[in-house]
């Protein structure tokens, strides 16, 4: 329970830091320094968990664990649980991230607006957060997500140093998140074989039943993840360069992250999975390996620096590497060393990036080149450094030497004491991983030798280089800063100097305490290692042991380089490699950018062919060798009887020739009549397939269709662009091969089987449940009524999409003046005077629009009761034979759509408003009407079924009636704006597809609504419509809530 | 040999390639007819997916269930028709804004916008002036659609 109570106390630190960053400015940390430290005494309960998970009382584990269901559906728990690992690194995060709050109280400059401040706490509190859940989750969802999160707020916290720092920390996060996504493949491998997330089963030999010795390739695989998202994240060699990188920060966040929190959340993991992994080979050398390279390359380029603050961080990497070496080793010693280094670097290290920010505000600089000498004006901080320095570089007796001593001590040790998987119990099953050659241990110890002197020798230059030696290039104004005469503003202050001193003078106090320590890292590495008590005993004389005389001649050697430092160092820093880690990542990236955008180019066009070819092309790719493997292997079942009439091959025919003429045609007129031509025979094709209702409605769909695209093809050129044949050739090829597709696609894979069991349920069982008779009709307003409640829905929209898009478009986009498709090629539109008609009848017979009406209007008169009748009809007997809402619709829009063709010249049909109404209406209806139900039924949409005069009812019928407003709404909208054109706005009483469009939504306007803002003045309405159409296209901003 | 005939295959199919091949030219009305073509082949081929080898209509005071055609992909494609529909007339509206329904030249913001509106117009009329001596280029009108897309 304590751990949950610890990550609430930090949860609610992390809400609160705004307001204490409003209150407080920079004194925020303040407060949540004290909530770090209630939440550290918080945990102290959980401190008394005994041995690693599985191997406590029921009671003691539940005493430290707290779980609850997160996902039940696939058993992940958002589950915690206290273990002595992650005691060490909860304490670490909690203790040292209080320090540096108290420090950033002082570090950060006063007097800046709080959300300077409330990035950074908030970033701080965040990571904390997301670390302390990481060390102390019992699923490995739960760790996977922290995992991310301590990416995310590492990335934050460097990103929000300013546009420097933008492009080192996207190459951070890129960094740790290659590594996440390792983790992420490992996490799910895992849980897929083991069935469950429980960290802790997993994780416990017996519990897991085998999960990691039944298949070596297996557990190699996993270990070889979680070692690589462990590398990334602790900067190990060849992805260390990401915490160089991270200096962009500023150094309270690296005296955290990159020296305490962050990077140890690598070490981490490595010591959580090292129950499953110790004993893999692979594992064990690949870490080995990885960390001594890196503490050698750490090492090395640390040397190379003269930016302490880069100094740091490579020093930083270069210790990382010889503690995941020492994980590496898997033995007892080598686990119980990595603890000890990983507390002791967390104190010296973070005390150590504190120095730097105050001989930073000191100095004003981080150059060591240009130091003054800095021990008389800082002496407090310069005995700080000489104690964390020699910590770091192992000088006897400071707790770096106890913590490098046992690392020597491991790694020599590595190659006797490693025992492989199995090796203990003697199996075969796993004896390929043999055991070390003997000189593994001796070289392993010498690879940690060398990095060590290169750390004695990069200690050796922060502390004379930085402290001791004078300016090699003198700048005055910082000669004078030192001597303490000028800028007395910029002395350190006691809180500053203090926080800094806290953590070293604690890594010297704990050399009084070390059984507390042997007790607290036995603890730890025996739950890394399950099986084995691990009983350390830290001190600091050995006797003369081989370690010893090591640690003697690293110091001998490193601390001789200073005899040369003159010479050494700015040979050092001269030499640079021609590329860097930053440089190599930034060419990954910006190749795998030109690549996407690369591949992005084959689809990325306004038009729709490439979008199209793409897809064809894959299409094709898959199904046509797909189907035709099946068929040559025989595997596809054979083709139902009985399939084909003899109409449908007269219908292939008729389709193809109608097909043709719509692809080949130019004239738009032809290409329509050929279209609609198709639309007849498809038409046809259906009904001989036994689709009554389908067929009518694709009829009247077909007649509406065509009416729009009339009214379309009247503000548009009279043929089609010519078809070059670089155009023509790759088309028709890709035509070819979709159509080849998907014939062999319908051929292949459909009719193949017995009618489908739901289509035989519905046929058999429709009847009795709804009543109807029409089986395709209850399904629609019934069983399947939800979708129809969508598609009704897609129409309305389709409506309003249409007046909204076209309300938004400038005026000379809306009705622009014809331009021939060919440069010289007449499109007809202009009416010359034309030859001598003769007499004035003849002359407005043909010239005059209104007489080719006037019989339309004639025939109107019978027609339009009768199709009125026919839509009430079709609507009132759909639920039992050919008809239903839609259908019924589909006639009124007829009705409409005669109406319209029947004026003389465009005239809007009904109120201007009416359209959008009818939509709203239809929706809202349907919606409602499904409520109602819901209200009978328990169930949304379950219509209610009753006689009302003898006549079988039901409430679908309200429904059906919500549909046949929406399509009549939709067909009244595009009639009336889509009718218009240049040439019909000129004419008397005329009007413009803008006027209509605004009119769509405001109602009757005198005049059309200005499109230059000059001419914008803010539209009247009677009838207040909050979004207002000519905002966008008038450029008057909208009124809006609030102030 | 008549066993592995299928002829509604070959009317999708057919369909389908009449439906692509208008679908890649230049004009947005072609490319409406294509998708409508589309959408018909596509219809088709829903309906086979019913086994048009029982084909009685489904109402079932005339019929028998194991006579009726397969009633689910009748009731499917009857809403992707009235779908079609709504789409169609959409793109149809969206093909008389403009010019000459050419979908390989869409506005550019700078002719949407008056330049002096934007300082920054200048440097995207840079390249534009460079293409328009050669207004016919079909890749010179495409980088200037995507360009005005780039900077809006």
């Amino acid at each position: 329970m304590s751990i949950a109570l610890t990550l609430a106390l930090l949860a609610v630190g992390l809400i609160l830091t705004p307001l204490f960053c409003r209150w407080l400015g920079r004194n925020a940390g303040w407060p949540l320094a004290a909530v770090y430290l209630g939440a550290a005494v918080l945990y102290l309960p959980a401190l008394q968990a005994g041995g690693p998970a599985g191997t406590g009382s029921e009671a003691e584990s539940a005493a430290n664990a707290w779980s609850i269901p997160w996902i039940p559906a696939w058993g992940i728990d958002l589950s915690f649980a206290a273990d002595p690992i992650s005691s060490v690194f909860t304490l670490i995060s909690l203790l040292i991230g209080a320090v540096v709050l108290v420090y950033s109280t002082r570090y950060l400059d006063a007097g800046m607006p709080p959300s300077a401040y409330l990035s950074f706490y908030l970033g701080m509190t965040l990571f904390t957060v997301s670390m302390v859940g990481l060390v102390t989750a019992d699923d490995l969802m739960v760790l996977f997500l922290c995992w991310e999160l301590t990416s995310l707020a590492s990335f934050l916290l460097i990103a929000r140093s300013g546009r420097a720092a933008f492009a080192p920390s996207m190459r951070t996060l890129l960094v740790t998140f290659l590594g996440g996504l390792a983790l992420l493949v490992a996490v799910v491998l895992v849980a897929v074989r083991a069935g469950t997330t429980d960290l802790s089963v997993i994780l416990d030999p017996e519990a897991a039943g085998g999960l990691w010795t039944s298949d070596p390739a297996f557990t190699t695989t996993i270990g070889l993840l979680i070692a690589l998202a462990a590398m990334t994240k602790s900067a190990q060699f060849p992805f260390h360069s990401w915490l160089p990188d991270a200096m962009a920060a500023i150094t309270p966040v690296s005296a955290y992250l990159h020296a305490a929190a962050v990077v140890k959340a690598g070490i981490f993991l490595l010591l959580r999975f090292s129950p499953a992994f110790h004993d893999n080979a692979l594992w064990s050398v690949l870490l080995v390996i990885a960390g001594l390279v890196t503490a050698l390359v750490g090492g090395w380029r640390a040397l190379q620096q003269h930016d302490l603050k880069k100094l740091m961080a490579y020093s930083t990497v270069s210790q990382l590497g010889l503690i995941v070496a020492a994980i590496g080793t898997g033995t007892e010693a080598g686990i119980a060393a990595a603890l000890i280094h990983t507390i002791a670097h967390a104190l010296f290290k973070s005390g150590l990036f504190m120095m730097i920010g105050v001989v930073d505000h000191a100095t004003g600089t981080r150059d060591l080149r240009q130091m003054p000498v800095l021990r008389r004006a800082l002496p407090g901080t310069f005995a700080v450094t000489v104690l964390g320095a020699g910590a770091m570089a192992g000088i006897p007796p400071l707790i770096g030497f106890v913590s490098k001593e046992s690392i020597f001590t491991a790694l020599n040790a590595w190659a006797t004491d490693w025992v492989a998987a199995g090796g203990a119990a003697g199996g075969a099953a796993s004896g390929a991983a043999g055991t070390l050659p003997a000189w593994a241990g001796p070289v392993a110890l010498a690879g940690a030798a060398l990095g060590s002197v290169l750390t004695v020798a990069y200690c050796a230059k922060i502390v004379v280089g930085g402290f001791w030696d004078p300016a090699r290039t003198p700048e005055p104004a910082l000669e004078a800063a030192a001597d303490g005469q000028h800028d007395a503003g910029h002395a350190p202050g006691a809180i500053l100097v203090g926080a800094t001193a806290l953590p070293i003078l604690a890594s010297v106090a704990a050399l009084f305490v070390l059984p507390l320590l042997d007790t607290a890292v036995g603890a730890a590495a025996t739950a890394a290692l399950p099986g084995a008590e691990v009983h350390p005993h830290f001190v600091l004389w050995h006797g003369v042991t081989p370690e010893l005389l090591t640690t003697v001649a690293v110091l001998a050697v490193g601390l001789g380089t200073l005899a040369i430092r003159h010479r050494l160092w700015p040979a050092l820093e001269r030499t640079q490699l021609p590329f860097s880690g930053a440089g190599l990542i930034e060419s990954a990236t910006s190749a795998l950018t030109a690549l996407g955008s690369g591949v992005n180019r084959l689809t990325a066009r306004d038009a729709a062919a490439s979008h199209a070819a793409m897809m064809v092309l894959s299409l094709a790719a898959i199904v046509v060798p797909g189907v035709l493997l099946l068929n040559a292997g025989g595997d596809l079942p054979p083709l139902q009887s009985n399939l084909n009439r003899a109409s449908d091959v007269v219908l292939l025919i008729l389709l193809a020739i109608s097909a043709l003429g719509v692809a080949m045609a130019r004239s738009r007129l032809g290409a329509t009549v050929a279209l609609s031509a198709v639309g007849i025979l498809v038409t046809v094709q259906i009904v001989s397939l036994g689709a009554p209702d389908v067929a009518l409605t694709q009829l009247l769909v077909e007649s509406l269709t065509v009416i729009v695209i009339m009214l379309v093809l009247q503000k548009l050129p009279r043929t089609f662009r010519r078809v070059r044949a670089r155009r023509a050739v790759p088309a028709a090829l890709i035509a070819v091969s979709a159509g080849l597709a998907t014939g062999l696609a319908v051929w292949g894979l459909t009719s193949r089987r017995d009618k489908s069991e739901v289509g035989t349920y519905l046929l058999e069982n429709g009847q009795d449940i709804t009543g109807g008779v029409n089986i395709v009709n209850v399904i629609l307003v019934e069983f399947r009524a939800l979708d129809t409640l969508g598609e009704l829905s897609v129409l309305g929209m389709t409506g309003v999409a249409i007046a909204a898009i076209l309300s938004t478009i400038r005026n000379r986009h809306l009705d622009p003046e014809l331009i021939p498709a060919t440069p010289g090629e007449d499109d007809g539109s202009d009416a010359p005077e034309g030859p001598d008609l003769g007499t004035p009848t003849a002359r407005r017979a043909i010239l005059d629009s209104w007489g080719n009406t006037s019989q339309l209007q004639l025939m109107l008169k019978v027609i339009l009761p009768i199709l009125a009748v026919v839509s009430a009809i079709l609507f009132l007997r759909g639920h039992n034979e050919p008809g239903g809402g839609f259908i019924a619709a589909l006639v009124g829009s007829a009705v409409v759509g005669l109406l319209y063709l029947s004026t003389s010249k465009d005239r809007q049909i009904g109120p201007p408003r009416a359209p959008l109404y009818l939509i709203g209406g239809g929706v809202v209806m349907a919606v409602a009407i499904g409520l109602v139900n819901m209200a009978f039924t328990g169930t949304y949409m379950e219509p209610q079924h009753g006689y009302l005069l003898g006549q079988h009812v039901t409430t679908s019928m309200i429904f059906d009636a919500g549909v046949y407003l929406a399509v009549i709404g939709l067909v009244m909208l595009a009639f009336n704006v889509l009718g218009t054109a240049s040439a019909s706005a000129e004419q008397e009483g005329g009007e413009s597809t803008r006027e209509r469009v605004d009119e769509a939504f405001l109602g009757e306007m005198d005049t059309p609504a200005p499109d230059t803002p000059e001419e914008a003045e803010p539209v009247t309405s009677s009838i207040p419509v909050r979004p207002q159409t000519q905002h966008i296209s008038s450029g008057v901003p909208p009124e809006e809530w609030g102030r | 040999m008549f066993d592995s005939t299928f002829v509604l295959a070959i009317t999708v199919g057919v369909l389908t390639t009449a439906g692509v091949w208008l679908l890649q030219q230049r004009d947005m009305v072609r490319a409406i007819f294509g998708l409508t073509l589309i959408s018909h082949s596509a219809n088709l081929l829903l309906l086979a997916s019913g086994v048009p080898g029982w084909r009685h209509e489904p109402l079932m005071d005339g019929t028998t269930a194991a006579e009726a055609a397969d009633p689910l992909p009748q009731a499917f494609v009857l809403t992707a028709i009235v779908i079609a529909m709504a789409t169609t007339i959409l793109m149809l509206a969206l093909a008389v804004i403009g010019r000459n329904d050419d979908q390989e030249s869409a506005p550019t913001v700078s002719d949407n916008d008056q330049p002096d509106n934007r300082p920054d117009a200048q440097p995207d009329a840079q390249p534009d002036s460079q293409h328009e001596s050669q207004p016919d280029d079909q890749a010179a009108s495409l980088s200037r659609g995507q360009q005005g897309v780039d900077h809006a």
